[in-house]
């Protein structure tokens, strides 16, 4: 399925950002935009369950990673609903061997808890990371993942602006693929299935 | 109010998604006036808030010169339908947002929300709670 100019531009920038050369030369087989293997950033950050979770411990699994908060009403929980999409279209032998890995842009708001209900809205097999802040700047870093608050209401309380990149890294702990948040579940899928093949 | 007697304002296609604590409403609003018409607030019974908000993509800085895409959002006041024309709530742009919901939202459920227009027309809808990709 072919990507839309913005969905292309907006990963291969992306890409390009994160310091890996030859992301022009996207593999044929996917969908989205490919990256030259090399070992994914290795975090340890605490789950939706209060345990750590560290991303160099997932082998064997590939793991699908977005970046967003909990009170973001509109592209984190489209996101999410598209990755879920993306879950329930795989065989159950292969949910067995992909984890979706969510990971708050805000902190201050988003605890454990507060991160449990929300992944659990999408699918009870998410994982929902959180930590205090000088833990996840340098997650944010080595993901190139711009992030910003701005000013919302008194009601909502700040918003966040935040990168719209979901991250593929396969299950030897490779970062392969970027899509853009607006990339159809089908296209995601394919290459979810790619990486697992 | 002759405007609302004569409901210039349709709203069709409203839906919501599952939420804890933050929701959502997406809608097509429809004028068929000679005037534009705005929408200008909405409530609902389930949240204790509901605020018109829009997310636009931005230029999230830049690294090594090229730009990094990302996602910004921003409360707005109204929300303008053309004349014989439609304004299209949808992900990624116009919508409304739930503060506070008073309990969550499950998909299959339903639930009202009030749209009130600029005219003085108010229009209450029954959302679809749907876990819907996009």
């Amino acid at each position: 399925m072919a990507l839309s100019f913005r969905s292309r531009a907006a990963a291969a920038a992306a890409c390009l950002a994160l310091g890996l050369g030859g992301c022009a030369h996207a593999a044929q087989h996917f969908t989205g935009v490919a990256v030259p293997a090399k070992p994914a950033p290795d975090f340890t950050l605490t789950d939706q369950d209060g345990r750590p979770f560290r991303l160099a411990s997932q082998h064997g699994r590939e793991v699908i990673l977005f970046f967003g908060y909990t009170h973001c009403p509109d592209v984190c929980p489209a996101t999410m609903a598209q990755l879920a999409h993306v879950y329930k279209s795989l065989a159950p032998a292969q949910r067995a061997r992909v984890r979706v890995v969510f990971v708050t842009v805000d902190a201050p708001r988003d605890d454990p808890r507060t991160l449990k209900r929300y992944v659990d809205l999408f699918d009870p097999a998410f994982v929902g990371l959180t930590g205090s802040e000088s833990v996840l700047d340098p997650v944010y870093a080595a993901y190139h993942v711009w992030h910003q608050r701005l000013p919302g209401s008194r009601a909502s309380g700040y918003l966040v602006a935040h990168g719209g990149t979901v991250y593929l890294i396969d299950p030897a702990g490779n970062l392969r693929v970027l899509h853009d948040w607006t990339d159809p579940a089908k296209s995601i899928a394919s290459d979810v299935k790619e990486l697992l093949a | 109010m002759i405007a609302a007697a004569l409901a210039l304002v349709t709203v069709t296609g409203a839906w919501s998604r599952p939420a804890a604590d933050m929701g959502v409403v997406y809608a097509t609003l429809h004028d068929a006036g000679r005037r534009p018409v705005a929408l200008v607030g909405a409530s609902s019974p389930r949240a204790r808030t509901a605020e018109l908000h829009e997310s636009t993509s931005m230029q999230g800085g830049t690294m090594n010169g090229m730009a990094m895409p990302a996602m910004g959002m921003h409360p707005v006041a109204r929300i303008v339908i053309p004349a014989h024309g439609t304004a299209t709530l949808h992900p990624g742009g116009y919508h409304i947002m739930l503060i506070r919901l008073r309990r969550p939202l499950r998909a299959g459920e339903r639930f009202p929300v009030t749209l009130r227009f600029s005219d003085g027309e108010r229009v209450t809808v029954s959302v679809p709670v749907e876990a819907r990709a996009m």
